[in-house]
């Protein structure tokens, strides 16, 4: 279905344009780009129309007065607890009315759950870990390269495995919820203030209560992450040292300094892969291979007078690794052939 | 009082963003409708925060195109919200937090509008001229002499056009919704429908602006803007 447009008013009606011109990404740039050299003959319109979605504004844009805005927002957060109040007996400081608005409780609440999570770590410690390991069976989940996978774990928590990768859990969970993975998985854990949700994986332990966060620690890589997406999460290392990450922060466990680092991360970097989006950025071409390897079960094969230099920065989503490829070929000077499971990678200039 | 990732969520919905790469260090604006509502059900307050930072004002500057009463388009605001937080134990997958948010709105700020008399029960506005929207004139001012007039063009575009139209251009253009997301909203009966009444509305508008191709098409040229 080719897009013919014949006047502005077209390319007005058209959702993918629209949406490209308010909020731009690599591929709808590669898309228009790509179409603007295949009909130089209808620039003018292409332009035009460019220019109208782009300047079109609207007259009003009224806002709540900011008093009210908080107002409302500290109404909404009461409301939550309230109807929490039936489900768990918790207490909240603020029912003394007053002083303290509902926002500041927030932190508070949060201040408390990093101190009973801090509490936990101290009390249930490892002898029951060990009785737990004995008496009841472990369940292993993989998915092997090429497949992810979404495993229910018997509290009702998420698991969603990236390719070549596994987790091992007990059937039934005792006093902590503990999961042992290799490689990356993306985790949506029930929320169970009684219950610690503990997950091995390499060097790092990552305690969390209930909140969803991506690890990433492959036996063979030398880095590894953990990523919050919402909630708390504890990462403690193998030689010790502890980290409290929050929603928007990640903390890299390097494997050859053993050195942990919490910075801020780019979601669809870290955790795009469970949306189907491969994102790159100034990466090497050695990790660019080895991550498609696993995502589509494929080995690469670098030819002799290939000299793999710089970085490689793209984005897909949901797309066939012939189109990633493709997509390479166009900004690096390497081109592909496809032979099976092999990939050839050869120099372009011969 | 909270004041939970304001700057953040302005930033998200300026439609004037430049280039697409996500900045390293503003990530949760990436956080999937998925996740934040997954994140409702749970309880989290901080899901709950970042919807309500997201969506209010945009929601009560909805509701103030429809009516003239502010208080009521606030008021509906919360409605929508506190109805959310009091369902979350039985709220189903959706796919849009956007769409079901607009979709509630509108739901029920017709019903109150109704009730009270403000408007007939075949009616959807009791203000005539809301949705009002302008091609942004700032640019041309810096490098011509024609403000003036085409600040009179740009405000005719919206002046000719039927209020739903108005509002079916807005929801596309500014909220970047769907044909289908719209159809749901506005209450239309299937997609299709949603759609003719928009390219009716995107061809009225283009129709105008080609009166006027002289000014608005061919100076940005001659300017090098584009």
């Amino acid at each position: 279905m080719e897009f013919e447009p014949k006047n502005e008013s077209d390319f007005l009606k058209n959702t993918f344009f629209i949406k490209w011109v308010s909020a731009p990404n690599d591929h709808s740039n590669r898309y228009w780009e790509k179409w603007c050299r295949n009909n130089p003959d209808k620039m003018k319109m292409f332009n035009n129309a460019r220019l109208i979605a782009k300047n079109l504004k609207p007259v009003e844009e009224n806002r709540i007065d900011e008093e009210r805005f908080y107002k409302g927002l500290d109404q909404l957060i009461l409301a939550n607890h309230k109807s929490d109040e039936v489900k768990s007996s918790r207490h909240y400081a603020a029912d003394k009315p007053g002083i303290f608005t509902w926002g500041r409780s927030i932190a508070a609440s949060i201040l408390l759950l990093g101190m009973m999570m801090v509490v936990y770590s101290i009390w249930f410690d490892k002898p029951k870990d060990v009785m737990l390991s004995m008496s009841i069976p472990i369940i292993n989940k993989e998915a092997p390269k090429g497949i992810k996978k979404t495993v229910l774990l018997p509290d009702g928590s998420k698991v969603v495995l990236n390719s070549g990768s596994s987790i091992s859990y007990p059937e039934t969970f005792g006093d902590t919820r503990q999961i042992d993975l290799k490689g990356q998985a993306f985790f949506d854990v029930e929320r169970d203030t009684a219950r610690p949700f503990i997950v091995k994986s390499g060097e790092l332990e990552t305690r969390v209560l209930g909140t969803s966060f991506d690890i990433k620690a492959y036996e063979e890589q030398n880095m590894l992450h953990v990523a919050v997406v919402t909630g708390k999460v504890k990462v403690t290392t193998g030689n010790g040292i502890e980290s409290h990450i929050t929603p928007e922060e990640a903390v890299f466990y390097n494997r050859k300094t053993n050195a942990l680092s919490k910075d801020f991360y780019d979601y669809e970097l870290l955790v795009g892969w469970k949306e189907k989006i491969l994102k790159f950025q100034d990466a090497k071409y050695e990790e660019v291979f080895e991550q498609l390897s696993n995502w589509y079960d494929v080995t690469f094969i670098i030819e002799k007078d290939v000299k793999l230099e710089g970085d490689y920065t793209g984005r897909f989503e949901d797309q066939s690794l012939k189109n990633v490829l493709m997509g390479m070929e166009y900004s690096a000077g390497i081109k592909f052939e496809i032979q099976g499971h092999k990939i050839l990678v050869k120099s372009k200039v011969k | 009082m909270l004041r939970l990732n304001t700057q953040f969520s302005d930033n998200i919905d300026d439609p004037n963003r430049e280039g697409g790469l996500p900045i390293v260090g503003n990530s949760v604006s990436t956080l999937t409708d998925e996740l934040l509502w997954e994140g409702v059900k749970m309880g989290e307050d901080e899901a709950l925060a970042e919807i309500y930072t997201r969506f209010a004002n945009k929601l009560f500057n909805y509701g103030t195109q429809i009516t003239h009463d502010r208080d009521l388009a606030y008021d509906i605001v919360q409605d929508v919200f506190l109805y959310m937080v009091s369902k979350k134990n039985q709220l189903g997958e959706i796919k849009s937090i956007k769409n079901y948010l607009y979709s509630s709105y509108r739901r029920k700020l017709l019903r109150v509008l109704k009730r009270n008399r403000k408007i007939k029960l075949n009616e959807d506005y009791e203000r005539l001229d809301g949705f009002k929207m302008e091609v942004e004139a700032e640019f041309y001012a810096l490098t011509t002499p024609l403000t003036v007039d085409v600040k009179k063009l740009l405000h005719k575009i919206s002046n000719d056009l039927p209020i739903r139209q108005r509002e079916i251009i807005s929801l596309y253009f500014f909220e970047q919704l769907s044909y289908k997301e719209i159809a749901g909203i506005m209450g239309f009966s299937n997609l299709r429908s949603a759609r003719n009444l928009l390219y009716k509305a995107i061809n009225n508008m283009s129709e105008v602006l080609k009166k006027h191709e002289d000014i608005l098409f061919l100076l940005p040229i001659l300017l090098n803007m584009v």
